[in-house]
């Protein structure tokens, strides 16, 4: 088995740890999506199945890998989605529009060159895709359950330090 | 016989196969409540903000007085010598001030003076009881009591709960106090090895 076969697990689980958190993010919460799309252009009859399609194919993405689809199924999610990310930054950069990122759910960041210079990193992702050694279902299993567990304790970090701020507040003004 | 382990091994590795997808479906809905809470509480921080009620301080300008001895503006005399003291403005009306004063019980931390803003003498002394402070006590040793008028004349403003910083016998800042978490995060940390000077701080 090839050395390159084994790393390439590397960006396709990054990958794929960054699309399920923007994919549930998104659909925990499609207004910001909705609004970033609307203000790219789309005609308002399409708004909304964007904004259902786009966090479908980040999921999708994830759920290909885990059930063992087509390694080139998954490496065409890949690149399309990075290209559609980068696509939608140049556009909002050469029409000149101010349009909110939603990338990962309500932000104050705005579309724009990461989008652009994270599309290399797409393209080495589904290339790594193709190129990784094949995993049976029980470790993708198990990977994915690891993964989500990881990205659920990162997830609790702000909502804890909400928590704590709220209630030192609470006392500040009731005093208990 | 074979034939039983086989199926015996296969239902077991389907069974932590499940298991995983179980976990995983378990931790992706916690990862959904996680951003829903902390998205909650990001509303509620700024309905606080807007409410006017987070708990952080405000500097407050000290203007004219920056830089001047307790003593000329009537504090104790015993502040010209601190290295470093904080003055406490509290006053019976204002519901923080009361607060903090009730979480005193009798004692008040090192480093800290408080000056208590009454219309005379005996209402402060009956506001300093229900706190458990005697004014003949070590702790009573450490109040003052300014009437409104005077804190006016002498600060140039009236605002309380009041934290002024005092070092080297000089006041340096002001800052409002929002709650007895950050009156009590006030309390100087710096004391000085020897008594003599140690005495002057507290």
């Amino acid at each position: 088995m090839p050395l390159g076969a084994d790393i390439a697990v590397v960006p396709v689980a990054i990958s794929c740890a960054v699309l399920s958190w923007a994919g549930l993010e998104k659909v925990r919460n499609r207004a910001p999506l909705s609004a970033a799309v609307a203000a790219l252009g789309v005609p308002r009859a399409l708004t909304a199945v964007v904004a259902v399609a786009i966090p479908l194919a980040e999921l999708g993405a994830v759920v290909a890998m885990v059930a063992g689809a087509p390694s080139r199924l998954v490496a065409g999610l890949f690149a399309g989605l990075g290209t559609g990310f980068a696509m939608a930054a140049g556009w909002s950069m050469l029409t000149g529009r101010d349009i909110g990122c939603a990338c990962f759910g309500s932000s104050g960041r705005r579309l724009g060159w990461p989008q652009l210079a994270a599309l290399p990193l797409w393209l080495l992702a589904a290339w790594a895709a193709a190129l990784m050694r094949h995993t049976s279902g029980q470790e993708r299993v198990a990977a994915l359950a690891c993964g989500m567990a990881a990205l659920a304790a990162i997830r609790s970090v702000p909502a804890i330090r909400g928590g704590i701020d709220a209630r030192n507040d609470r006392r500040a003004v009731a005093g208990v | 016989m074979r034939a039983t382990t086989a199926e015996r091994w296969l239902v077991s590795e389907m069974a932590i196969s499940i298991l995983f997808v179980l976990v995983a479906l378990l931790a992706i809905g916690v990862f959904l409540l996680f951003g829903a809470l902390a998205e909650a509480y990001r509303d509620i921080r700024q309905l606080r903000e807007a409410a006017g009620i987070t708990d952080q301080p405000t500097p407050v300008d000290l203007g004219k007085v920056r830089d001047a001895t307790p003593s000329s503006l009537g504090l104790h005399p015993d502040l010209d010598s601190a290295v470093h003291a904080v003055v406490v403005y509290l006053e019976s009306r204002c519901g923080t001030c009361r607060t903090i004063l009730g979480t005193l019980n009798g004692g008040i931390p090192n480093g800290i003076w408080l000056v208590v803003i009454a219309e005379s003498a005996a209402e402060a002394s009956e506001w300093l009881a229900e706190a458990a402070i005697e004014g003949h006590s070590p702790a009573g040793r450490r109040v003052m009591i300014s009437s409104a008028e005077e804190v006016d004349r002498n600060l140039g403003v009236r605002l309380t709960p009041l934290a002024i910083e005092i070092e080297n016998g000089r006041l340096v800042r002001a800052r409002t106090i929002p709650s007895a978490r950050q009156f009590y995060a006030l309390v100087p940390t710096t004391f000085s090895l020897n008594r003599e000077k140690q005495g002057a701080l507290s």
